[in-house]
């Protein structure tokens, strides 16, 4: 009796797909395959020294809100090199993301802000 | 001195004045003095000639690959130079150090300073003054074997004594 | 008493239900030329238009020829550039690819010329960085051109470019053997190139002064190898001062260009020296019975990097610009030549030979993260771009009919290709970017 009226509170006051299942291996490396197709890369560059995290959110067709891109934190390199690498970053993300993003709809609280981690250094 | 020596005196000074950039020294600007007065290097059978000498006396000594030192072969030769020196004490001799194409322009030029050196070394060791001596290394910019294997390089790989009866 | 409960479970429910942000980690990418475009600078009035289309022309060529840009042309483009002062339809061009587009425009009054360029950060709908304008002679239009690649170029990568710079270079003609070497000078892609030596003397590895008006050089002018510094503008050269029986070579410029830094041979041995060239005072800086040449100060004149044999065979070392204590750097197998310092300060250039085969290779100043950019017969003698991305050098063929050409690779090893130029090549040296 008392586990129904849990389950009852839980269903009319809990949005619907919070508790739905993290992103899978697969979905997640489908992401990471996207983007890094468009991820221009420049061996000789003093960028290929900075690494940099890009915040991004996405509406429910998988396409980047562009106002949303902002750095989360940035280092390695000098001024100048840091900016061609959030330059190419960004370029990666909105490229790649024309047409939206591959991602499970129903998975969409999970994957509607994203820190995409762009790490040249190995 | 026979009327044809002295002919041939007068006119190797001639063409040395006349084809060196530089007349007061006998050094080529191009390295391709050694051979080009051939014509005037008298008869092979006048032991005081330079001819005698390049083809009796041996005006080459060879080095393997990135040595300097004057094996014995090389000392053999240098004798023979000394002697030749003694008996023609109006010629002086400059020495020129080479290297093969296997190596860096500047080491090959520092390497042929080396094999030079030492065999002018030898040379005063054995009582030439060192003023009759000079020295001038070219590095890997005038090989005598053009083709690109040891055949070649060994025979590039060298010290050659230059005489000379002309003042410097 | 349900209540608490209920409650309990309803906040860890929505705290739970703020995730934090997905994060994923990107370590690869593809390393491709960036796209852009570069539809034909407007000339200003009809006679302009010939000119417009040369430097167009040139500044795309410039971009191509660094192996990291690729143009998308002009049967792609969506929207046109009709005016210089048009507004740019961002999405026409981000939905064609471009990442950077460049316009311009150009205008001929009688010798004068004028050229305004703008570039725009297609992806970011703006421009980036200001338009700018070139002002010169008719004659001047390939400088221009390569000013404006060179804008192009650092505002796209964050780094200066390369393209307004010359390189002299030893130009030989004739048979292997007997090779005619004179000391030639060319705009850095092999335009307007002169002789400065007439060819009656041998003459090696010349070297550029930091502000690119004077050349170091060795030659046999006076019969052995002495060094001599020329004037690029009037070809009038002065011998440095040397002593009577010894060799002087390998001559490089400090960067302030006050000292000359060389190799002298005595007595068969030859050391490094440095010479004032205000007084001509001249002073030791090494001490060995090996060899020890081809110095190169780092970018700040603190130190100096040579080649010495003293561990038995050729390897690099490193030094204080005063002299002193030398510290090895190379390690791998082979021996190690002609290093050169990069302008950027980081790595080192040298020639590496190895098994029978020659390469071009970079390490950093200590010596780690060695690697090899070129493998051939006999490549050596690498110079930096002013930018310290690209290094050219000599790369010579086998055989009887050997000959010497000059190449040119990316830093990263990429991009190898041959600079055209009349002659056979040797011995390249970059100039310092245009003033």
């Amino acid at each position: 009796m008392i586990e129904s009226a849990v389950s009852d509170e839980i269903q009319s006051s809990v949005p619907r797909n919070t508790l739905s299942n993290p992103l899978t291996e697969t979905e997640t490396d489908n992401l990471q395959a996207a983007i890094q197709a468009c991820w221009l890369r420049d061996p000789g560059s003093l960028a290929e020294d900075v690494k940099l995290t890009i915040f991004m959110s996405l509406d429910r067709n998988g396409r980047v809100n562009p106002n949303s891109i902002q750095v989360v934190e940035i280092s390695g390199g000098d001024e100048d090199a840091q900016k061609v690498a959030f330059r190419r970053a960004k370029i990666a993300i909105i490229s790649c993301g024309k047409n939206g993003y591959k991602l499970p709809p129903n998975k969409y609280e999970r994957w509607r802000e994203i820190e995409v981690v762009f790490d040249p250094t190995n | 001195m026979t009327k044809f020596s002295l002919y041939f005196y007068a006119i190797l000074v001639i063409f040395l004045v006349g084809c060196s950039q530089n007349a007061s020294t006998p050094f080529s600007t191009n390295g391709v003095l050694n051979g080009s007065s051939s014509k005037f290097e008298g008869n092979v059978s006048d032991p005081s000639s330079i001819a005698f000498f390049k083809s009796n006396v041996g005006d080459r000594v060879l080095f393997p690959i990135d040595q300097s030192d004057v094996d014995q072969s090389g000392k053999d030769i240098l004798l023979g130079q000394v002697d030749w020196l003694q008996a023609n004490a109006d010629y002086k001799i400059i020495i020129e150090g080479h290297a093969d194409e296997r190596g860096t322009r500047e080491y090959n030029l520092a390497l042929g300073a080396r094999r030079a050196n030492s065999a002018r070394e030898f040379l005063v060791s054995r009582g030439i003054e060192s003023s009759r001596i000079q020295t001038v290394s070219f590095g890997k910019e005038r090989p005598v074997e053009l083709c690109s294997n040891e055949n070649c390089y060994s025979e590039n790989r060298r010290a050659v004594s230059v005489v000379s009866n002309l003042n410097f | 008493m349900l209540k608490p409960f209920l409650l309990i479970i309803f906040i860890s429910l929505t705290t739970f239900a703020q995730s934090a942000p997905l994060r994923i980690t990107i370590t690869e990418g593809v390393i491709e030329p960036l796209p852009y475009a570069a539809p034909a600078f407007i000339g200003e009035t009809g006679a302009s238009n010939e000119v417009a289309n040369k430097i167009t022309e040139l500044v795309k060529s410039d971009l191509f020829g660094t192996g990291l840009f690729r143009e998308v042309p002009k049967s792609s483009y969506i929207s046109e550039i009709d005016t210089f002062s048009s507004a740019v339809q961002y999405s026409d061009w981000k939905a064609i690819n471009v990442q950077a587009l460049l316009t311009g425009s150009v205008l001929v009054t009688g010798e004068k010329l004028s050229v305004k360029f703008r570039l725009f950060d297609v992806f970011s709908n703006s421009e980036l960085g200001k338009g700018l304008q070139f002002n010169s002679t008719k004659q001047g239009w390939r400088r221009i051109a390569h000013k404006v690649a060179d804008e192009v170029y650092s505002r796209i990568t964050g780094e200066q470019g390369y393209f307004d710079s010359r390189v002299v270079y030893v130009a030989e003609t004739g048979k292997k053997g007997s090779r005619k070497k004179r000391l030639a000078i060319m705009d850095f892609d092999g335009a307007n190139s002169k002789y400065l030596t007439d060819g009656s003397y041998i003459v090696l590895a010349p070297r550029f002064s930091p502000t690119g008006e004077r050349v170091l050089y060795t030659s046999y002018e006076t019969g052995t190898p002495q060094i001599y510094i020329i004037e690029v503008a009037t070809a009038k050269r002065t011998v440095l001062k040397n002593r009577k029986g010894t060799m002087s070579f390998a001559p490089r410029f400090s960067p302030d260009g006050q000292s000359v830094v060389y190799s002298l041979e005595q007595g068969g041995n030859t050391d490094i020296f440095i010479m004032n060239l205000r007084n001509n005072s001249s002073a030791r800086l090494t001490s060995a019975p090996s060899i020890e040449t081809a110095p190169s100060f780092s970018p700040d004149g603190s130190k100096i990097v040579f080649e010495s044999d003293r561990s038995g065979t050729q390897q690099l070392y490193v030094m204080s610009s005063l002299g002193g204590s030398a510290k090895r750097i190379s390690s791998g197998e082979g021996r190690y030549g002609t290093p050169v310092w990069s302008p950027r300060g980081d790595r080192i250039a040298f020639t590496k030979q190895s098994r029978g085969r020659f390469h071009i290779g970079v390490m950093r100043v200590d010596g780690s993260k060695e690697r090899l950019l070129t493998a051939s017969f006999l490549d050596e003698g690498p110079t930096w771009s002013p930018n310290g991305r690209v290094i050219m050098f000599t790369r010579e063929t086998q055989g009887e009919r050997g000959v010497s050409a000059l190449y040119s690779v990316d830093v990263s090893g990429r991009n190898l290709k041959k600079v055209t130029i009349r002659d056979g090549g040797s011995d390249p040296s970059w100039s310092p970017l245009g003033k």
